[in-house]
């Protein structure tokens, strides 16, 4: 019989926080749909209204940071089910990326319906164009960056895990200059940013599978 | 399908402490394993490396031929109940199980439904609202219906009452008659499961101290009861575990093998020649120097 391959931890991992991120989803889209409210009501509300995606994507980066950090507690659960840490981490890194696909694809589709059906019923004061410096490669640029988000924390939760608090400072530390390593990057050239960004996501990748390679499990 | 064991020179350090100082057995598999050692002899420790949740810092570890760590063939057959902190654990019992169906390959769902029925656990309860007991229990049917051809029961009977831990040995002889399999059972309660096992290993502040089959192994302690001074002769220059004295009767354990001849002569000279429980032999053997 074949044993339990990284495929089917990739699918049941993204199953399982693509839970969580619905939840999330909605919330993100209550908030804007309350804004949106706000701003065009009576009240006149001052206010920067911007479109929904790259609000999605202001938030995802920290949602995407604290289900990363809890990711260890994936692998732990894993290898007591005799899951090599190998097939763990090859899974749940699938998943990651399948979550930050998901997550913008379905802020394109509802920033596109926000286009259509507000433009058409009422007198909509955007402020932000669909897509920013990056055009029609927008989408792409921050589904990267917020799977690098995921990664950082992913990163900074077995970092703790395996090394405890002292340490696990230096892998916060590490967090803080990446993160401010791709928001510099994001602003670069599309050719820069894109390399850079890619570069970044391998660093980390390498990282999180050489401490988890052999990590012990805590009983 | 069943696998053999091999630990070959084993040892494992943390940090500064060595949990194991070259250990090295084999076990035939198909057999119950009772691993016995008091708090912190290292049990935990050698059974976390069984079961590929770390690694030896020297040695190696065989199981079925194949070194286990990493090794998905060999890990997918290899379960590992210890007792878990289930604090932040808010999935049901239901939902442990499907997980476990998931993941186990010859999982058995309607064995798991038979002991949970068994064991009264409720299907519907998040786990972390569970008693130790009944989260202990949950642990126990997991195990037991997971089938893996290795597996490590690492006092999986914590705060279980007393009925639970015989419905668990019960079914435990039960699945071992139907299906042999390798089985090791830490444990802290020695005259309760000792008949559950073929072979004992006896772990003590890191050290394999012991490694037999248990009949052999009961059969090697005795007790000397007699007048002090016929005990004192008779029993020079064998193992003394532990000795006794009131008046002038002295009883004395002995550790090791006594032959036909000894044992009438024993009798002959007034001695009460008796056996030894095999908890009575792991306090001695592990008590030494307290």
């Amino acid at each position: 019989m074949r044993p339990t391959s990284f495929s089917k931890v990739a699918i049941d991992m993204y199953t399982e926080q693509m839970k969580w991120t619905l939840w999330f989803m909605v919330f993100i889209l209550v908030a804007q749909i309350a804004h949106i409210i706000l701003v065009i009501s009576p009240l006149n509300i001052e206010s920067t209204l911007r479109n929904f995606l790259p609000f999605l994507y202001g938030s995802a980066k920290i949602y995407m940071l604290i289900i990363g950090i809890f990711s260890y507690g994936f692998l732990t659960f894993y290898v007591t089910q005799g899951v090599t840490r190998r097939d763990y981490f090859i899974g749940s890194s699938l998943a990651a990326i399948g979550l930050s696909i998901t997550i913008i694809i379905i802020g394109v589709i509802l920033t596109g319906l926000q286009f259509m059906i507000l433009d058409r019923i009422i007198d909509y004061p955007m402020t932000s164009p669909l897509f920013d410096n990056h055009g029609f490669l927008q989408p792409v640029y921050y589904n990267m960056n917020i799977f690098i988000f995921y990664l950082i924390g992913y990163l900074i939760g077995i970092g703790y895990y395996r090394f405890g608090w002292i340490i696990g400072f230096a892998f916060v530390a590490f967090a803080i200059l990446s993160i401010i390593l791709t928001e510099t990057l994001l602003k670069s050239q599309p050719a820069i940013a894109f390399t850079g960004l890619l570069a970044l996501t391998a660093t980390i990748l390498i990282f999180i599978r050489q401490i988890t390679k052999r990590m012990a499990v805590k009983v | 399908m069943i696998f053999d064991i091999e630990v070959n020179n084993v040892s494992l350090k943390y940090k500064d402490f060595a949990a194991l100082n070259n250990i090295s057995f084999k076990l035939k598999g198909g057999q119950i394993y009772g691993l016995l050692g008091r708090n912190g002899a290292g049990k935990t420790s050698l059974l976390s490396l069984l079961a590929s949740f770390r690694q030896p810092t020297a040695g190696n570890i065989k199981i079925g031929g194949e070194t286990p760590f990493e090794n998905a063939d060999i890990m997918q057959h290899a379960s590992f109940i210890y007792d878990k902190d289930y604090k932040d654990e808010w999935n049901k019992v239901s939902v442990m199980l499907k997980f476990a169906e998931r993941y186990r390959l010859n999982f058995d769902m309607d064995y798991a439904r038979q002991l949970v029925d068994r064991f009264k656990l409720p299907l519907n309860k998040p786990v972390n609202k569970l008693s130790k007991g009944m989260q202990s229990a949950m642990n126990v049917t997991i195990g037991l219906a997971s089938r893996t051809p290795v597996i490590i029961f690492d006092e999986a009977y914590l705060g279980m009452d007393a009925p639970n831990r015989e419905i668990f040995y019960k079914e435990l002889l039960e699945e071992q008659s139907r299906q042999p399999r390798t089985m090791i059972l830490s444990t802290h309660l020695v005259s309760e499961m000792d008949y559950l096992f073929d072979e004992v290993l006896i772990i003590d502040k890191g050290d394999l101290v012991l490694h037999k089959n248990y009949e052999d192994l009961v059969s090697s302690g005795f007790s000397i009861t007699g007048d002090s001074n016929s005990v004192d002769t008779f029993v020079k220059g064998m193992q003394k575990l532990n000795e006794k004295e009131l008046g002038n009767t002295k009883s004395v354990m002995v550790y090791g093998d006594l032959s036909e001849e000894m044992r009438l002569e024993g009798q002959r000279i007034g001695l009460e020649i008796g056996q030894v429980s095999l908890q009575d032999l792991f306090i001695y053997l592990t008590s030494e120097e307290d």
